[in-house]
């Protein structure tokens, strides 16, 4: 199946620069159940700032948490000014995301600056940033960075209902179930 | 919470007797247990309500009926009402709730029945909510058997067919089947009068009391088979709705409850009065074991009083798994009915197995489990574990140790002579067994061993392999072809057995080809 977009936050009112150890992030929460493949972020640059890794990392009090689940690079040097545009960076094998569940877009470059547009109106997270390379995070809710992200849905047609099979057996004068 | 991991439901201790014969069946998201005079309920769909007292004012209140809305006076939660257990006093009420949480400590419910003289219902909740699944007995709505009829008083058999729970194997009356109304299990008054009424039954021509039902068997919602003990019959359609009762064969019978299975083609298989029958619906019931084992009823020996025999249909290994087993000690006897090898006869080949006796076969299911890694043919154990089938492992599992397979296959007797009267002489034997490319992919066998039996006669050779007599023994060079991989020992008979065979802890084997040189050796004298 060809990936799709599937989240987005495309509402526009200005950007926010990262580079070195300035890390930005954008939480979102899976609308449905899929395998995230690639990103689309509304980008652009100034100087020369070498190449821009984005990452896909679980969240904790609405702040990234652990390591990379899934991550792809992108030469920033290839970026165009202001006001920049959509550009796609791929995430290797990509990552299933859990409907319902928070993660977060991490992007971070090697040089001054890569500059990421944002607006105000995702419901589903917000803005994160870090000043020591993903270390410690602050959230800042009302502030939502664009995105797109591009997957193939973990099932071709979306369920609301989880619908359980377990098993069921008896013995010893017993009745078990499968504890799902 | 994990996939594959059972939990025992508490409240259904001691209320059923696994030493007795026992069913169950899945309708309606609930389980129902039929199990003699235990007929049970896991209900894992309803919410639960329990009160001191479902009728407080006798003259302005009823219990609720099948189908009515409860509303939380307090919480304004909402329930559709699927079962009551009582009329009056203290009850325990079953439903779907359709919004909000119910305060279950003191809050008053209300509804209104849909009929009867009196329509109020208004009853005080008295009981912290209790987690799902719920266990109960499987009695008729609100136990009033004046309106919804009454139970058997005994049921070993039960499935659900077009919405009816279906029940049988009554003691009191073998020849009976029960079905409850469409759609509502708790309503058995089968002197109802319209389509979805309740029914009950016999197979029999008119006049007749009907043979002794062993098995009730719903082929979708198209036809509901009755496995009996001298004759097999159908219902098509629906009993209360134009449905026909029909004889599938009046000569065959059925062993038990779960001596059947379907494959994927429809085909039903089942273990009959001269051994295992294959046959549509309708059609004619064919023994498929008759010429491969025609003594497979006699060998076996089966007593439906003291084994079990069950079936089902491995759909991962496209085959059938046909399982006798002792109840007593767990000892068996199975075959694998490979569908793969079937022939232009329509007959597959059966291969002959025997597991451990903790591994004795109670029960066969092929679970097809949301989760893939435990989708699979499932086997109740006599020991109480849940077995699949692994390619993988090499030595059976019996619990906390492992037990050694032992595996072998036999050729002949083979003729050696190249005419009847001639004998002939064995001048070289040469297994090629699996694997043996270097760097290769696939998986190489482990050893394997041969024996060679030869007599003048082809129930000489037969008797040798019986008393394991071997003219000749010793083991192949393996894995694949092997050079001076051929055995040149000789040995001259009219009629040879070959076999070939591995019974080593932690080993398996496989082979492709077995290739034999005979060569004339003087006339049988």
């Amino acid at each position: 199946m060809a990936a799709g977009k599937i989240d987005e936050h495309t509402h526009n009112t200005g950007s926010t620069s990262f580079s070195g150890a300035d890390w930005v992030a954008m939480n979102f929460t899976a609308s449905e159940s899929y395998t995230i493949t690639s990103v689309k972020l509304n980008l652009f640059k100034t100087g020369t700032p070498g190449t821009l890794t984005v990452s896909i990392r679980n969240t904790t009090a609405d702040v990234p948490s652990g390591g990379d689940l899934a991550s792809g690079t992108f030469n920033a040097n290839d970026l165009l000014a202001s006001p920049g545009q959509y550009e796609e960076i791929t995430l290797g094998a990509g990552y299933s995301l859990v409907s319902g569940t928070k993660y977060a877009i991490v992007c971070r470059c090697v040089a001054a600056s890569v500059y990421w547009g944002r607006g105000l109106t995702y419901p589903g997270g917000g803005r994160c940033t870090s000043a020591n390379a993903g270390v410690n995070w602050g959230a800042e809710s009302v502030v939502k960075m664009n995105f797109e992200t591009w997957g193939t849905p973990s099932s071709s047609i979306p369920s609301d209902q989880v619908v359980v099979r377990r098993l069921v057996a008896a013995g010893n004068n017993k009745f078990y179930y499968e504890d799902l | 919470m994990a996939a594959g991991t059972m939990k025992e439901l508490a409240a259904a201790d001691g209320d059923i007797d696994t030493s007795d014969q026992l069913n169950m069946f899945e309708a309606f998201q609930k389980v129902f247990v039929v199990n003699g005079a235990n007929l049970k309920i896991a209900d894992f769909v309803n919410h639960k309500l329990s009160t001191a007292d479902i009728r407080p004012n006798d003259t302005t209140n009823i219990a609720p009926l099948k189908g009515t809305i409860l509303t939380g006076g307090t919480s304004n939660a909402t329930m559709v009402v699927d079962y009551c257990n009582a009329t009056n006093g203290a009850a325990l009420v079953y439903g779907y709730v359709t919004s909000g949480t119910f305060d279950e400590a003191a809050e008053v419910v209300t509804g209104t029945n849909a009929s009867g003289t009196i329509t109020a219902v208004s009853f005080t909740l008295d009981a912290v909510p209790v987690a799902k699944p719920h266990w109960y007995d499987w009695t008729v709505m609100n136990n009033d058997t004046s309106t919804y009829g009454t139970m058997p008083n005994k049921a070993y058999l039960g499935c659900l067919y077009r919405g009816r729970c279906v029940l049988s194997g009554n003691p009191e009356y073998p020849y009976q089947w029960y079905m409850t109304r469409q759609a509502n299990p708790f309503d058995i008054a089968y002197a109802a009068n319209d389509a979805q009424s309740p029914v009950a039954g016999g197979n029999s021509d008119a006049g007749e009391i009907g043979d002794i039902i062993r098995a009730v068997i719903p082929y979708k919602d198209d036809y509901l088979i009755f496995g009996c003990a001298t004759s097999m019959w159908y219902i098509a359609g629906d009993p209360a709705e134009g449905g026909s009762l029909n004889e599938l064969d009046l000569t065959v019978g059925m062993f038990g409850a779960n001596s059947w299975c379907f494959d994927g083609a429809g085909t039903m298989y089942f273990w009959g009065t001269n051994g295992i029958y294959s046959t549509t619906i309708p059609g004619t019931p064919k023994c498929i074991s008759q010429f491969s084992l025609p003594a497979i009823v006699g060998d076996e020996g089966a007593d439906p009083s003291t084994h079990r025999i069950t079936m089902a249909y491995d759909r991962s290994r496209a085959g059938l798994l046909i399982s006798i087993t002792l109840l007593a000690d767990g000892s068996n006897s199975n075959y694998f009915y490979d569908l793969r090898t079937v022939d232009k006869t329509g007959v597959g080949g059966f291969f002959p197995e025997v597991y451990p006796e903790e591994c004795g076969p109670y029960s066969l299911f092929y679970y097809a489990a949301n989760d893939t890694a435990y989708r699979d043919l499932l086997v109740g154990c006599r020991d109480g574990y849940i077995r699949k089938f692994s390619n993988s492992s090499k030595d059976d599992d019996i619990g906390d140790t492992n037990e050694t397979i032992s595996s072998h296959v036999v050729f002949g007797p083979i003729p050696a002579g190249s005419d009847p009267f001639k004998k002939g002489k064995l001048t070289k034997l040469e297994c090629v067994t699996a694997g043996g490319r270097s760097n290769g992919s696939q998986l190489d066998t482990d050893a394997a061993s041969y024996k060679v039996f030869a007599d003048d006669s082809a129930e000489g050779v037969l008797e040798k392999i019986y008393a394991d007599i071997p003219s000749i023994a010793g083991t192949l060079k393996t894995p694949g072809r092997q050079r001076g991989g051929s055995i040149r020992k000789k040995v001259s008979a009219a009629f040879l057995g070959i076999k070939l065979f591995n019974s080593t802890a932690t080993q398996t084997w496989g082979f492709e080809q077995l290739l034999i040189v005979l060569k004339d050796f003087g006339r049988i004298k």
